[in-house]
């Protein structure tokens, strides 16, 4: 059985298609990438996991419970936890404090249901001390956000992901805006995630980095998903290769 | 010292019942929602309050009555703004409190119409109100400590991150104007305790910009915004005596001044200071120290 099923989703903009009748699996244990160009609706598909776009048709399933109609915070306390394409930190807290907003509303281990009870103290700081060690934040626990290098930003929100434990993380464009440097190694840091045991979905344009960390990889294009596979086999596809060209024939 | 306090006993038992309404407006802000509600239960229990002193109510009686009202009220006004988001929620607020308005204005035999209630026993001092503030700051501090603390940081600042680590922004919001409706409550009842009266103008404008200046001049960042805020509104009067019939205009020109120069307020500038000597402090050590001894 697949951790999460998405069955002809359709999300619409007034006339734009921008999810077009998606059908994915996401399976337990893989880092899957998600790439496409610009617009093809890979945000709005994160969006529709999560519960930020309303579905116009399709459904998603979280393991055989369907979490589409509901809103992100249920989604949320059922296992799914996202990053935003833009860094969203809070900058009244610490990292630290940032990091345990995280497990704040998270539930006890072994309820898939959102309908657990919240964690007690001992099991937040065990897991935000993890989150922290996993991410190497721990020197700018102390800090406050606007501290940090943007690099390291983005490292917090992973960690708050990472600290809630769920069972599948959903990234759109953590590489953004970083070196080459800061690239490698958050790309080492997120394969030492999957290894603890979590499912990624990674948004990423950067193929180095797509065939590095994902085990699959779906390529969207105008709202559908237009191929998916082993990373290699599918970036060689001509139509995959034409929608990444697609600006030379496609306008004309 | 003495005589000035004998002096003052007004002006500073008035400011803490400003207080405890100014905590009414702040625990609404403080989770992003822009309600003036508290000035609608401020006056529900205001006339409430009053109306049931004339027949010999006894005080404490009167109290949880105007608590259970503003309780229930509270709580079908938020359970029915939740439902509306952003200025059409505030356009909710500030409609219960233009209706509140007209029935205290036409209702003559009830509220006295435009002259109000007068005449009233004196129930509570300076020193009562003192306790009561302290009472409340003391809980509201406990209160938004850790966790809940957070969860309304990141609904002041960002609905969208609020939602995505699993706060039910409805739940709080519910949770918020319920509250807000109960200090709102218990204020207007102190009110008129302290005051021995109720008068139509309490229901008017000019206690909703009184109680929008203390927010704005406070914050909303933490408890003792409000706490500033009433203190600056209360002896405003007294610092701008000088000023004369301009005095609204000079209290106009503070608070635009500080919207521009101090958006957060009061307690947000205290701890943005806070948050610079803890970076101060956290880079110096570091540079002192080995980067690997210091541990987070
Ligand atoms: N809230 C919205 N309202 C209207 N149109 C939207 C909205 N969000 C997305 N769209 C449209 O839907 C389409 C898909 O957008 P989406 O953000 O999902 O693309 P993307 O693949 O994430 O692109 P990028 O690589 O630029 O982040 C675009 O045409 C976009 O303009
Ligand atoms: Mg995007």
């Amino acid at each position: 059985m697949s951790l999460l099923s998405i069955v002809d989703a359709q999300v619409r903009f007034g006339g734009v298609r921008a999810v077009d009748g998606v059908t994915i699996s996401l399976e337990r244990g893989n880092v899957h990438g998600l790439v496409g160009p610009n617009g093809s609706g890979k945000t709005t598909l994160v969006n529709a996991i999560s519960g930020f776009a309303r579905l116009h048709d399709g459904s998603v399933t979280l393991n055989d419970e369907q979490i589409s109609g509901m809103r992100p915070d249920q989604i949320f306390t059922r296992g799914i936890s996202r990053t935003f394409q833009s860094i969203r930190l809070l900058s009244t807290l610490t990292v630290r404090e940032n990091i345990l907003i995280g497990t704040d509303r998270a539930r006890a281990e072994g309820d898939g249901r959102g309908a657990g009870k919240l964690l007690p103290r001992d099991a937040v700081n065990d897991r935000v001390d993890h989150a922290v060690a996993l991410l190497g934040l721990e020197k700018f626990a102390g800090d406050f956000p606007s501290q940090l290098p943007y690099g390291l930003q983005r490292r917090v929100e992973i960690a708050r992901s990472v600290a809630s434990r769920p069972e599948l993380i959903l990234l759109d464009e953590p590489f953004a805006g970083m070196s080459r440097a800061e690239r490698d190694e958050l790309s080492d840091v997120l394969i030492e995630i999957a290894d603890d045991g979590f499912t990624l979905l990674v948004i990423e344009h950067d193929m180095r980095i797509i065939h590095k960390i994902c085990s699959h990889l779906f390529v969207m294009n105008f709202g559908r998903c237009i191929a998916e596979g082993s990373p290699r086999e599918t970036a060689e596809l001509e139509i995959v290769q034409e929608a990444y060209l697609g600006k030379q024939h496609g306008t004309a | 010292m003495i005589s000035w306090l004998a002096y003052y006993d007004d002006v500073i038992g008035h400011m803490f019942v400003l207080m405890i309404l100014a905590f009414s407006m702040y625990v609404v802000m403080r989770v992003g929602v822009f309600s003036v509600a508290s000035i609608g239960f401020w006056a529900i229990a205001g006339y409430g309050a009053a109306i049931a002193d004339q027949y010999d109510v006894p005080p404490l009686l009167i109290v949880g009555g105007a608590l259970l009202v503003s309780g229930v009220f509270g709580l079908l006004l938020a359970l029915l703004a939740v439902r509306l988001s952003g200025l059409s929620l505030t356009m909710v607020t500030i409609a219960f409190v233009l209706l509140l308005q007209v029935i205290v204005l036409n209702w003559e035999d009830v509220t006295g119409g435009s002259l109000g209630i007068f005449g009233l026993p004196v129930h509570i001092g300076t020193y009562g109100l003192l306790a009561v503030v302290i009472v409340v700051a003391v809980l509201l501090a406990l209160y938004e400590r850790g966790r809940t603390g957070r969860a309304q940081d990141s609904l002041l600042h960002d609905e969208q991150l609020a939602q995505s680590v699993g706060i039910d922004i409805r739940r709080q919001r519910i949770v918020a104007l319920t509250l807000s409706a109960l200090l709102g409550g218990l204020a207007g009842c102190l009110n008129v305790f302290q005051t021995g009266m109720m008068v139509s103008n309490e229901v008017g404008f000019h206690v909703v910009v009184d109680a929008l200046t203390m927010v704005i001049l406070g914050g909303t960042a933490a408890w003792y915004g409000p706490v500033i805020g009433a203190a600056i509104l209360a002896w405003l009067p007294q610092m701008l005596s000088f000023a004369d019939e301009w005095r609204l205009a000079v209290q106009g020109v503070i608070i635009v001044v500080v919207l521009v120069f101090a958006p957060q307020g009061a307690a947000g500038l205290i701890q943005r200071l806070a948050r610079g000597v803890a970076a101060k402090r956290r880079s110096s050590l570091l540079k002192r120290r080995e980067p690997q001894d210091v541990s987070a």
